[in-house]
């Protein structure tokens, strides 16, 4: 028990970068921890607004006593994508492996404490999606004691099945990676697929609205399904909602029972998986014949082309930093690619909407795009995912401009072209006006300026070289939380100036951000990168 | 050796780097000339890696000046970096690429030919015995292999200083007396190479020079006949560790100077 204590406290010191916090200098720690509470304090009331708003949407179209289902649902699938997402490096693959087996210590000691952070992180992200849910039900519904107390242990419990489900996909992912050169484009391929269909379907649900009651019947359709999706919330919810402890005592026991048999599979499998994952060798198969495949890449390029093609491949390698760096565009073509086939099948037509809002669509549909591209930055974590390799980059006899130029470029590699594909399409699709065409192509160039130019300045001047996984500069690093903040702020601004003064307006806004966002890279690329 | 009429390859002078109110380099001044194979030896935290970062500009520094080739690495950063290549302590490279594209992207970066750089690769890749692995990806390789790959990436640009941090740490007996050839070659071609080692026997063997460190500034420097005498480095080490750390008294380096270095080694430690 004490050894799962010590290794427990260091797992969520590290998890947390407590530590970090408590030992930098007084400064640096109160500045460190000022921005975190401001990031916690700002997720919380996101993730709170977000529940209520879902919530309280339900209550009033008469579905209160689904709200438990859903909360209990949501919060559990949240917390397992989380911890999905962080399983390797903290249960797999983990950078102290070696020194933590050879510990005097059990391994269900080393696994119970690497679980457990994985959990509390899980339980963290219950808390947020389920308590303002549980709050809005217990409002509406006069929930009693007996309700509170199961909304509670339903908080602490919910997260152990979808935890495992996880963490065995995570394990299984992480093992077919290893021994596939290219599994990583795979990875990509699939987890576009799943966000395109989740967008798709969301499009669908928005697409039906109209009477309450044709969505109350929707809704009503969609808790049903959630249910055969994951029984144990619905019987979770059975207990909040009517008070069967049968059906809550079912869902308690799968929960643990499925905690339980991940614990006991992981302690039999936790060495050997480790081992696999972590005794990739060379093949040893290179060779400098002239036909062979390294010889014939022994090319001299520019510095500067040198580094974009360096770029794209840590872009290609890492899946998680294509998906978050590249989402916006993906969406953006497809959607393109959607609006002229309904063009060309005749289902998209302007006629269809009411004479005043028509104009309106040439206004505020390159906001949309433009929205999509100002979210999408491969740049804004690209000097910190130099890491621990950062000294290449900073002994070579390149330019601070040539370096970050070289980040800039793949990221309008991708950008341009979307823009261009996304003005040509939607100017077809849409037959619109001059001023709307000359707003399709710039005002999504401005904010693709944006993208790949603010957040490149920020990280160049605070990067954090300090991480463990790709996945903290890439999710939680203060450059991407800019980057996408920022581009959401002009968004907003551009949608109120086109709003109030004219299609013509938004294009002064655009040219603007697209101005300053030039004038910013280049003083930050007069000075030298930080170490 | 006689240095005189020589310009150095590396000139450190006076230089300071603090971190917050600890020196970490306090005013040390060094030369390296062309030719030379200088080690620079000190206890762990003494500002070995502080001050080899400053030279390769992976750091800024608060005071003095470094230069390379004659040219001041804060005002001509770009051109010292030119003619520099770096070795660090832990060899972490991007694990993205393969061995090959790793080293085809240095020497794109460095303006190396394609013809001078298939070269330069097959040599001490061959010699290295690190040929073979070259198309893999470095996330496979050992420490060892990423120490040589990272060396292999160093001469590709025959670098005219070529700067290394423990440079022998990880690498197998062959391989760490293919390094000490490779770069014993490289210096008797008109490099200079500095490096820093806790391995004082390897110092003491392949250096012409040698310079000590201890909390931020040179104890000893000098050519290692001279600083070593008719004892080991070891023994000068350890004795000059031993006397310092009794208040007051007078380092090495002024007595060097001073012309007294026997007298302060006549009492110093045997092993």
């Amino acid at each position: 028990m004490r050894s799962f204590i010590l290794l427990l406290k260091i797992q969520l010191l590290g998890l947390f970068g407590i530590n970090k916090a408590l030992h930098a200098d007084a400064a640096k720690a109160k500045r460190t921890l000022a921005l975190a509470a401001l990031v916690v304090a700002a997720i919380v009331a996101v993730a709170a607004l977000y529940s209520v708003g879902v919530a309280e949407g339900m209550a009033q179209l008469g579905m209160v006593e689904a709200i438990p289902l859903v909360a209990v649902l949501v919060g559990a699938v949240a917390g397992a994508v989380a911890a999905f997402l962080k399983t390797n490096g903290v249960l797999f693959a983990f950078k102290d492996y070696d020194l933590v087996m050879s510990l005097p210590v059990p391994t269900l000691s080393v696994v119970l404490s690497r679980i457990a952070s994985l959990y509390a992180m899980s339980v963290v992200f219950g808390l947020l999606v389920m308590v303002p849910a549980f709050a809005v039900y217990a409002a509406h519904a006069g929930a009693g004691a007996l309700s509170v107390v199961l909304m509670a242990l339903s908080i602490v419990l919910a997260p152990l099945a979808p935890l495992a489900a996880a963490i065995v996909l995570a394990a299984l992912i992480a093992a077919f990676s290893s021994r596939f050169r290219h599994a990583n484009i795979v990875m990509v391929v699939l987890s576009l697929v799943a966000v395109l269909a989740i967008v798709a379907g969301s499009f669908a649900l928005s697409g039906q609205s109209g009477d309450e009651a044709a969505l109350a019947a929707l809704g009503t359709e969609a808790v049903a399904q959630m249910a055969g999706f994951f029984p144990p919330a619905a019987w979770a919810a059975e207990g909040i909602a009517s008070g069967d402890m049968l059906s809550f005592a079912l869902f308690a026991g799968v929960s643990l029972v499925a905690g339980a048999v991940l614990l006991a599979v992981l302690v039999r499998v936790f060495v050997p998986v480790n081992s696999l994952l972590m005794s990739s060798r060379p093949h040893g198969s290179f060779s400098f014949d002239g036909a062979a495949r390294g010889a014939r890449g022994l090319r001299a390029r520019t510095p500067f082309r040198a580094l974009v093609s360096k770029e794209l491949r840590l872009l290609v390698a890492t899946p998680i930093y294509l998906l978050n760096g590249c989402m916006g565009y993906v969406l953006v073509v497809v959607a393109c690619i959607a609006a002229v086939a309904a063009r060309v099948m005749g289902v998209l037509s302007l006629d269809a909407l009411p004479a005043e809002f028509a104009p309106l669509v040439g206004g505020f549909l390159p906001w949309v795009v433009a929205f999509c591209v100002g979210i999408s930055s491969t740049t804004a974590p690209s000097v910190s995912l130099e890491g621990s390799s950062r000294w290449v980059m900073l002994t070579a006899p390149v330019s601070a401009r040539t370096i970050l130029g070289a980040k800039a470029a793949v990221n309008l590699l991708f950008a341009l072209p979307t823009v261009a594909i996304g003005g040509v399409a939607l100017s077809l699709a849409f037959s619109l006006d001059a001023v709307s065409v000359a707003a399709m192509f710039v005002v999504p160039l401005g904010l693709s300026l944006f993208a790949a130019f603010v957040g490149l300045a920020v990280d160049a001047r605070h990067p954090r070289y300090d991480w463990t996984t790709v996945y903290e500069p890439v999710k939680r690093g203060m450059p991407v939380m800019v980057a996408i903040m920022g581009g959401m702020a002009c968004t907003g601004a551009g949608i109120a100036v086109t709003a109030l003064l004219g299609t013509a307006a938004s294009l002064v806004v655009a040219v603007s951000i697209g101005a300053a966002s030039v004038a910013l890279f280049r003083v930050t690329t007069n000075g030298r990168l930080v170490a | 050796m006689n240095d005189k009429g020589k310009a150095p390859v590396l000139a450190v002078k006076d230089v300071v780097k603090a971190f917050g109110s600890k020196r970490a380099v306090d005013g040390v001044s060094l030369e390296v000339m062309s030719g030379d194979i200088f080690g620079f030896v000190g206890h762990n935290g003494a500002g070995k890696t502080t001050l080899i970062r400053a030279i390769v500009g992976v750091t800024d520094f608060d005071e003095g000046d470094i230069r390379i080739a004659g040219r001041s690495v804060r005002t001509d950063a770009l051109a010292c970096k030119q003619v520099t290549a770096y070795v660090p302590d832990n060899p972490d490279v991007y694990e993205f690429l393969t061995g090959i594209q790793y080293l085809d992207y240095i020497a794109d970066i460095f303006g190396v030919a394609a013809d001078a750089r298939r070269a330069s690769i097959q040599a001490h890749a061959d010699r290295l015995g690190l040929t073979s692995a070259l198309g893999d990806l470095i996330s496979s390789y050992s420490h060892g292999m990423r120490q040589k790959l990272v060396l292999i990436g160093a001469l590709v640009h025959e670098p005219t200083l070529l700067v290394l941090d423990e440079p022998f740490v990880g690498l197998d007996p062959e391989a760490a007396f293919h390094v000490k050839e490779m770069l014993r070659e490289l210096a008797d071609r008109g490099s200079a190479v500095f490096f820093s080692s806790h391995v004082l026997e390897v110092v003491e063997k392949l250096c012409d020079k040698v310079a000590i460190i201890k909390q931020g500034r040179l104890r000893a420097c000098g050519p290692t006949v001279d600083v070593v005498g008719d004892e080991s480095l070891e023994d000068v080490f350890l004795d000059m560790i031993d006397r310092e750390a009794e208040a007051g008294k007078e380092p090495v380096a002024e007595r060097v100077a001073a012309g007294r270095e026997g007298e302060s080694r006549r009492g110093g430690r045997k092993t």
